[in-house]
């Protein structure tokens, strides 16, 4: 009788539209939309040299080019002044150098590759200054052959490397595979609505049958969770496979998180579903309003958003399960560790477990005489 | 007046709540984004700003002045001084950069094999570059007059480096002033792209499947009223709520931004939206043509989400791939950030600033002339197929 309705409740829905779009294409279509809103993100971030001018009109201070050379920073190019206008104007180059009585640099507007120039500028005036300075006080050490001795560009900085898997882009598709597993929240209501006898007269009739309610209740219930797994699998095969995003290789802790995510978001669908009584259509919209701003605190549509509630409400991050399937897919692609997985691993299943004992004890023993 | 009476009854019986919630989303996303946006210039040039964070453990005079001076010239965050709250500031980009000054730094500075200073940072950025090189100047210049003076104190050297670090370039611009207290009504406009075509798809679009209906309409098409004025007072209806609409935000706009309200140019926003209402009344008008009651909404997500990604609603355009681009010529939501883009790089009111705007403003009607013909002729071609 069990797999009877489980078949059943499967293949209603499969066959409901409605349920397919959201459940199953909907999680799809964002992802490509992220795919190709934010391909080309990361890229600016990646160091590429600046391109800047210096101005032929005038005498190039001594020292100036092969310093810009040596540093390896610059794209040099020498043209006239008004050569250099009408290329900064057109954003070709970052800026240019002229050197009228004392150096000047041109730029269009503020920004970090006009903020290089001008620190590197700044950097060669004043190691004139320090030069000249110390010369200035203490003629005789050019004697000692201070200036042969001059070393300028010692490196004092070591870098710890932190993680080569530093794209941040991930966590809106770990974000969206969050929603993907809540989104069966919504089928998680609508079983209620067919299982409590008061909510539709389809669910009077199957409270009439002689199933056990429990018996007929679990077999829905893994319908939904089996359904929107198997969507959770279709969506981390397309992002990873066609849209080529890199998950990491731990591709069995991703789909164990997803199932126990489904599991959480059915039965909280279900609890929503038996606490509200509302029409329908309007617990339809709630729920998955909801399920949206879970996945706004977890990152879904502003990245630091999940940054900012752990830092400032962790408690917020720590009962939100967007958050907990997020952080938890993070955990998995930026951690050696398993610890924080595991973490949220058991909190997302407790969380679950907590939802489902409520509605299973709410949901017995309810005996209408009359509706 | 009928059927526009009918109208005023329908909408805030069934609509009041899909409006609210999106007002509220939208208002607490346009407050976040303000507050997290870019801090307001105050001079004409201003440094980028590296996020740094500096674990200083030697707390010698040299490792305190590094960072007094790091904190400075960069912007200081605090972090928490373990693994994984560093990892996690680092991931989410809190901070750019991790400076630990190890013991006994100052000790070992002048000798040759000088103790390292870690760093940890977002690999091959630019502004973890930068951030080192300026880790390196103090440290070279400081070390410079150590070598030149090794009598006097690292206070003194300290004070000196100080001093000549403070030496700086001129910096000018080319024919403007850098100007970035437009750059919140900028997003705010932009990000009302969105909101406007996923409200209206769904306010605008129900109402017509409502009047759509197949035996209303022809309830309403037998009562003793011709189909002109019918059809004038649903359009007079739809467009009142539209502009509705279109006030509230504008007033919003007004009351979340009032200084910046009266710059050079906050009407052209005001403008831009206006037709970027129309548009969005349009694309409802032809989504209502052959949507039914269960695919109004993924058919309205799919669209607004859609045309707002791939217009650059949520990324900026600059940062969209070129493809993308050249789609976006096709997308009328993509002529509406560039117009608005546009305006909030002006600077000064003259022709050839306003002629790129202008021409924004002329292809999006052109757009609304072309989805309104499109779905007029839709209609017209379904009621033939009706009779």
């Amino acid at each position: 009788m069990s797999f009877h309705i489980f078949k059943y409740s499967f293949k209603s829905l499969l066959k409901d539209r409605m349920s397919l779009f959201w459940l199953l294409c909907f999680p799809l279509i964002l992802a490509t939309f992220f795919n190709l809103a934010f391909s080309n993100l990361m890229s600016n971030e990646s160091f590429e040299k600046v391109k800047i001018a210096i101005s032929t009109d005038h005498v190039v201070p001594e020292g100036l080019e092969e310093a810009m050379k040596e540093s390896n920073l610059f794209d040099i190019s020498f043209i006239t002044e008004a050569e250099a206008k009408a290329l900064l104007s057109e954003k070709e180059i970052t800026g240019y150098i002229k050197n009228t009585h004392e150096l000047e640099l041109v730029i269009f507007d503020s920004g970090l590759n006009q903020s290089i120039a001008k620190v590197f500028l700044d950097s060669y005036l004043q190691v004139s200054t320090t030069i000249y300075n110390i010369i200035d006080g203490n003629p005789q050490i050019i004697q000692m052959g201070f200036l042969e001795n001059l070393s300028l560009n010692d490196g004092f900085t070591e870098e710890i490397p932190a993680s080569s898997s530093m794209n941040m882009v991930v966590v809106y598709f770990f974000a969206l595979l969050a929603m993907t597993c809540l989104f069966s929240a919504v089928a998680g209501s609508y079983s209620i609505s067919i299982i409590q006898a008061n909510q539709s007269t389809l669910a009077a009739r199957i409270n009439v049958a002689p199933t056990p309610k429990l018996k007929a209740f679990l077999s829905m219930i893994s319908a939904t969770i089996c359904f929107q797994f198997m969507s959770a699998i279709i969506a981390i095969t397309y992002i990873t496979q066609i849209l080529k995003i890199d998950f990491g290789d731990k591709i069995l802790h991703i789909g164990l998180l997803c199932l126990v995510g489904c599991f959480t978001g059915t039965m909280f669908g279900t609890l929503f579903g038996l606490v509200v009584k509302l029409k329908a259509e309007i617990k339809d919209m709630l729920v998955s309003n909801i399920i949206m701003i879970m996945c706004f605190l977890s990152g879904m549509m502003v990245l630091q958003i999940k940054y900012i509630v752990q830092e400032k409400a962790p408690i917020i991050a720590y009962i939100n399960p967007a958050n907990l399937i997020t952080d938890g897919l993070y955990a998995l692609y930026y951690y050696d560790t398993f610890n924080r997985y595991f973490l949220n691993l058991a909190l997302l299943g407790g969380l679950g477990l907590v939802f489902c004992t409520i509605t299973i004890l709410v949901l017995r023993r309810q005996k209408y005489a009359s509706i | 007046m009928q059927v526009f009476k009918a109208f005023t009854k329908i909408v805030p019986k069934k609509f009041l709540g899909v409006f609210m919630i999106y007002t509220i989303i939208f208002v607490v996303l346009a407050i976040f984004f303000s507050r997290s946006g870019l801090t307001q210039m105050e001079d004409a040039f201003e440094l980028s700003k590296v996020k740094v964070s500096v674990i200083n453990e030697d707390n010698t005079v040299l490792a305190n002045g590094l960072e007094s001076y790091i904190s400075h010239i960069a912007k200081p965050v605090e972090i928490e001084i373990d693994e994984e709250s560093i990892k996690d500031a680092l991931f989410f980009r809190h901070t750019e950069f991790v400076i630990f000054i190890p013991k006994g730094f100052q000790e070992s500075f002048t000798s040759s094999n000088y103790q390292r200073i870690n760093t940890m940072s977002v690999p091959n950025s630019t502004n973890s570059e930068y951030a080192k090189s300026l880790i390196d100047r103090y440290l070279n210049t400081a070390k410079l007059y150590i070598v030149a003076y090794p009598e006097i104190s690292l206070e003194e050297i300290h004070e000196k480096v100080l001093r000549d670090i403070s030496t700086e370039v001129n910096v000018s611009f080319l024919d403007k002033v850098a100007n970035n207290s437009m750059s919140y009504l900028n997003g705010y406009f932009n990000f009302l792209s969105y909101i406007l075509i996923a409200m209206l798809i769904s306010m605008v679009g129900r109402i017509m499947l409502i009047f759509n209906n197949k035996e209303i309409k022809m309830r309403n098409y037998c009562a003793p009223i011709n189909i002109k004025s019918y059809n004038l007072q649903l359009i007079f209806g739809n467009l009142s709520i539209a502009l509705i609409i279109w006030l509230i935000f504008v007033v919003l706009a007004f009351v979340l931004y009032k200084n910046t309200f009266t710059q050079t140019g906050s009407f052209l926003f005001i403008i831009n939206s206006f037709i970027l209402t129309l548009l969005c009344l349009s694309i409802s008008f032809l989504v209502a043509t052959f949507a039914t009651k269960n695919s109004i909404d993924p058919i309205g997500n799919c669209l607004s989400l859609g045309l707002s990604f791939l217009g650059g609603t949520f990324v900026p355009q600059a940062l969209l791939s070129n493809t993308l681009q050249t789609i976006g010529t096709f997308n009328p939501i993509f002529w509406y950030i560039k117009v608005n883009d546009a305006i909030g790089n002006l600077t000064s009111l003259t022709q050839s600033t306003l002629e790129p705007i202008i021409y924004g403003f002329l292809v999006q009607l052109a757009f609304v002339v072309a989805l309104l013909s499109i779905s007029l002729v839709v209609i017209k071609q379904k009621r033939y197929s009706q009779q």
